[in-house]
């Protein structure tokens, strides 16, 4: 017995993924996308790709949420680490921070918000609360650390469990964080560190799924859409990119992945550069 | 017999037996090894009852992962206990062979410290730990 | 088998086997690779530390991978697929960690391979051999290689993969 999938089963089904997933599948590595296919379907309990069909018919006009949210989560990989990349990071440190902190003392602005808005097991904004502290304690971040709100969402339910969890393991942290970061943030085992409450409580965790309306969270000054768009399709990836600019204050900065850039939508973005790190600011 | 849950974990490679160790510490489950497929059922035998997850690799010398994964689908002691392989086998018809013959999930290796413990809560359905 | 066809067989070896490597090292070692160049020079043979050789045998024919490395890096790589420090490592598990990440890198490119070929591959285990500086010398005779240069982060590593065609 063998699930045979047929090319029309199979374009069926990426035109699903495409147009309601918003995943666009990478031609260039078959085996895997179709590996990772035949494994959603037997995991979701269907014997065939017929079958599945059927159901993600009926998803696309009942809209069944659950699927197309889990088919997402199937079909991504949480990968993350402590100040990915490193640039972004000195970006936020030398330059976005601290002009934050400079809205707030000159009154410009009563409250920063941030949304890290794929932020998988939570490296990525519990890193923009450790840089916050920092620049705390250095004396140039008093009032943001007191006026920062960190939105962090992600699709994947377990994801987020481990992010509230606040709970690391050895190898997620020999991946990207400092000694120093790791002696001062965090409570040390010989396997497990736990970030002290001073942390994890500057952030906000939420489930979320992308495509859904931005409304329900209100304007931001930074958003962080980090290694995920890589999945989407060109259509989605401009829908997503028009809420963000819709989404963030007068001024207000975008960053993605290192890999990532601005296709559509350049009229709405100003792109700057610091050293190895592009972000994007919005005209508005 | 230990209250905390356990994760068996069946690997020839002790280097991943390692890693899968790293992750049941942050999931605070406790971790049995087993270098091929009769020694996981021979510490299953020991452990009745007191496994709640079993990573399996595919290749793996004296007996391998298709095997035990027959032998424990075959044993009412062990046949509710959840599978997932972990395995460099990643062709569909390795993926089809092992979902029908009962594993849960399936992760390929190379595999990053996050979809390891991300994979694993799907598998043994917790909401909190 | 045409030498077109023998060429497209080489290209795709190059493409599944590099893009494995890339693969395997960043996600289990959290280490960037990058190729630098592919090449055939005769008049280079690979030294390293710790290196290690696989078979791969097809329909088409057979031959072997060889992946070099040196003692640093190898060490760094190890020890941040354990989440420990370089010094903590012992050359044992040096030997096991290496030799299970090109367990996973031939895994990969058996898989990519089989697939992109549409010709089944199968893949031995690997052979470890660890002495500081010594060279892959088992190179066969009268068979066509490749020689791959990889970037990790500063060091460099070579991998050699030759390939007889049966026919
Ligand atoms: C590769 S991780 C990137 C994590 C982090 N931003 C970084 O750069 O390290 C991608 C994350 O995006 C999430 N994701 C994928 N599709 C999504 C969607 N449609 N909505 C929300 N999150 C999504 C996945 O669950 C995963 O955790």
């Amino acid at each position: 017995m063998t699930v045979a999938i047929n090319t029309n089963e199979f374009s069926e089904l990426r035109d699903f993924l495409e147009t309601q997933c918003g995943i666009a599948l990478d031609e260039s590595k078959t085996y895997l996308v179709e590996s990772r296919l035949t494994q959603l379907l037997l995991e979701l309990g269907y014997a065939t790709f017929s079958e599945l069909n059927v159901q993600l018919r009926q998803a696309r006009h009942g809209g069944n949420k659950a699927l197309v949210d889990q088919i997402v989560d199937a079909m991504t990989t949480n990968e993350t680490y402590w100040f990915r990349d490193g640039a972004p990071y000195d970006t936020l440190m030398e330059t976005i921070l601290p002009e934050f902190e400079q809205q707030l003392a000159s009154g410009q602005k009563k409250k920063i918000r941030i949304w890290s808005s794929a932020c998988s097991t939570g490296q990525e904004p519990y890193s923009i609360a450790i840089l916050i502290h920092e620049l705390a304690r250095k004396g140039k971040g008093r009032r943001l650390l007191e006026n920062v709100e960190i939105l962090a969402t992600d699709i994947s339910r377990q994801a987020l469990m481990l992010a509230k969890s606040g709970r690391y393991n050895r190898i997620s942290m020999a991946r990207g964080i400092e000694d120093e970061f790791k002696q001062r943030y965090f409570e040390n085992t010989d396997t497990i560190s736990t970030l002290k409450p001073d942390i994890k409580n500057m952030v906000t965790l939420k489930q979320f799924n992308l495509q859904d309306p931005f409304t329900t969270w209100g304007n931001f000054d930074l958003i962080l859409m980090r290694n995920v768009a890589i999945y989407f399709s060109r259509d989605f990836k401009k829908s997503l990119y028009t809420k963000v600019a819709q989404t963030l204050n007068p001024g207000g900065y975008f960053m993605l992945g290192s890999s990532e850039f601005l296709m559509d939508c350049q009229e709405l973005y100003e792109r700057q550069t610091a050293g190895r790190c592009s972000y994007y600011r919005v005209k508005k | 017999m230990s209250d905390t849950p356990q994760i068996l974990s069946v690997d020839d490679s002790a280097i991943i037996r390692r890693i899968v160790k790293n992750t049941a510490d942050l999931l605070g489950f406790g971790l049995l090894e087993a270098g091929n497929g009769q020694e996981a059922l021979d510490v299953l035998k020991a452990n009745t009852g007191n496994v709640n997850l079993i990573l399996l690799d595919w290749n793996m010398p004296v007996m391998d992962g298709p095997t035990t994964l027959k032998n424990l689908k075959e044993s009412a002691d062990t046949a509710n206990i959840p599978v997932m392989m972990l395995t460099t086998e990643g062709a569909k018809s390795n993926i089809i062979e092992a979902i029908r013959g009962g594993a849960k999930q399936y992760l390929t290796k190379p595999f990053t410290p996050e979809d390891l413990s991300t994979r694993i809560l799907q598998c043994v359905e917790m909401d909190d730990f | 088998m045409t030498a077109t066809q023998a060429q497209a067989l080489d290209a795709k070896m190059v493409n599944a086997i590099s893009s494995s490597v890339m693969e395997v090292l960043s996600s289990m070692a959290n280490t960037n690779v990058t190729l630098k160049s592919v090449n055939a020079r005769t008049d280079y043979t690979p030294i390293g530390d710790i290196s290690a050789i696989i078979g791969i045998m097809g329909e088409s024919g057979e031959g072997m991978v060889g992946l070099c490395f040196n003692s640093p890096l190898a060490k760094m790589m190890v020890a941040r697929l354990l989440g420990i420090e370089p010094a903590d490592l012992s050359d044992d598990d040096c030997c096991d960690g290496i030799g299970e990440l090109v367990n996973m890198i031939s895994g990969r490119s058996k898989t990519a391979l089989s697939e992109n070929t549409g010709q089944p591959f199968r893949m031995s285990l690997p052979t470890i051999i660890k002495g500081k500086g010594h060279e892959i010398a088992s190179r066969p005779k009268n068979t066509p290689y490749l020689l791959m240069f990889f970037d990790a982060e500063g060091q460099e590593f070579v991998l050699q993969v030759s390939f007889k065609f049966s026919n």
